[in-house]
């Protein structure tokens, strides 16, 4: 009897660990992720490194260190004119991302502040919100 | 004793083959007259005469790139798709080549909007020499038909980010004006082969 509550017992056990093994070899991306990879990596590039002195980097960035509250309405609005990143001007045009929502800028502001060897302190979707309200 | 000599001899004589690109596009059979007789010769697609102008205002023509290998592909400087990647890897190809005087690169712009001072900027933004690397601007026509002579599709189209539409191929022409190899420009990996055969090409005899 205790035999065969074993065996019964031995198939859960292997597709458990099989898919414990998964979450781990699989990671699901977020969906920060997702989107910096749709509508930002093809410029800033995956390791958000930027290019030369046309596309400023994302990767341990002074200006968003300083200016959090910017960073939704860049993205929405895109951006124009000069910006000096890590000591470093900038003068080349960003095109606007109408198409994304609050919740989207949300996720991908977060992913950016978290990653890219940036340490943001995240922000919660009503700042979004508010940050979107006072764009310019 | 002989045997594995001989299997020895074929391995070696193997290595020793040179490596060779293909030549790309199509070609034609034609009979052509050497000393009375008929031959035959095979004609492969080579790049016609061409006049654009560079970041600096001089006319580049294909007349510049005599005698010499050329990695060329078509990009705007406003681009905010494909280019940015095309240029983060065509800087690999520049990099590389850059003190080797029998290479040159040759980027076109599709945007009206690139003017030469602004090809002019955008050469001093990536840090680059014009000695080398050329940004040409031109007839909007005429960087159209040099496109699909390089088999690269380009068109005006409202709803492309940017307006235009292209695609991120880099193709390497040599001495003869043949196209010899292409590779995604937006592709690491692919662009890793293309600078192998960039390597076989000039290696070519």
């Amino acid at each position: 009897m205790k035999n065969k509550l074993l065996w019964g017992a031995l198939p859960v056990i292997f597709f458990a660990g099989l898919l414990i093994g998964n979450i781990f070899v699989f990671k699901t991306k977020e969906q920060g992720q997702i989107l910096y990879e749709q509508h930002c990596a093809s410029c800033h590039m995956e390791k958000g490194e930027g290019l030369a002195q046309l596309i400023p980097p994302i990767t341990k960035s002074d200006w968003l260190a300083q200016n959090p509250s910017k960073l939704a309405c860049l993205i929405r609005y895109g951006q124009k004119g000069e910006i000096t990143v890590n000591g470093v001007k900038y003068n080349q045009p960003m095109p606007a991302n109408s198409r994304l929502t609050e919740i989207e800028i949300h996720n991908l502001v977060n992913y950016i502040f978290n990653n890219f060897e940036n340490k943001i302190q995240k922000r919660s979707l009503d700042k979004i919100r508010e940050d979107l309200n006072t764009c310019n | 004793m002989k045997y594995i000599l001989f299997l020895l001899s074929i391995v070696l004589f193997a290595c020793e083959q040179e490596k060779k690109l293909p030549i790309l596009g199509e070609r034609q059979a034609i009979d052509k007259e050497v000393n009375g007789k008929i031959v035959t010769d095979t004609v492969y697609h080579a790049i016609p005469a061409f006049s654009f102008i560079n970041q600096d205002g001089q006319t580049i023509t294909d007349k510049t790139f005599e005698g010499k290998i050329y990695v060329t592909d078509f990009f705007f400087t406003t681009c905010p798709s494909i280019c940015p990647k095309m240029k983060q890897q065509m800087l690999r190809v520049y990099e590389k080549y850059k003190n080797d005087d029998r290479v040159l690169i040759l980027s076109h712009s599709i945007s009206r909007e690139d003017s030469v001072p602004v090809l002019k900027e955008y050469a001093k933004k990536i840090k680059i020499e014009s000695k080398k690397w050329h940004l040409v601007t031109g007839k909007w026509s005429d960087i159209e038909t040099m496109a699909k002579q390089y088999f690269i599709g380009v068109q005006e189209d409202a709803d492309e980010p940017g307006g235009y539409l292209h695609n991120g191929n880099f193709v390497l022409v040599d001495k003869q004006k043949r196209i010899r190899a292409t590779c995604d420009g937006t592709n690491p990996k692919d662009v890793e082969k293309f600078l192998l055969d960039m390597d076989i090409l000039l290696n070519e005899k």
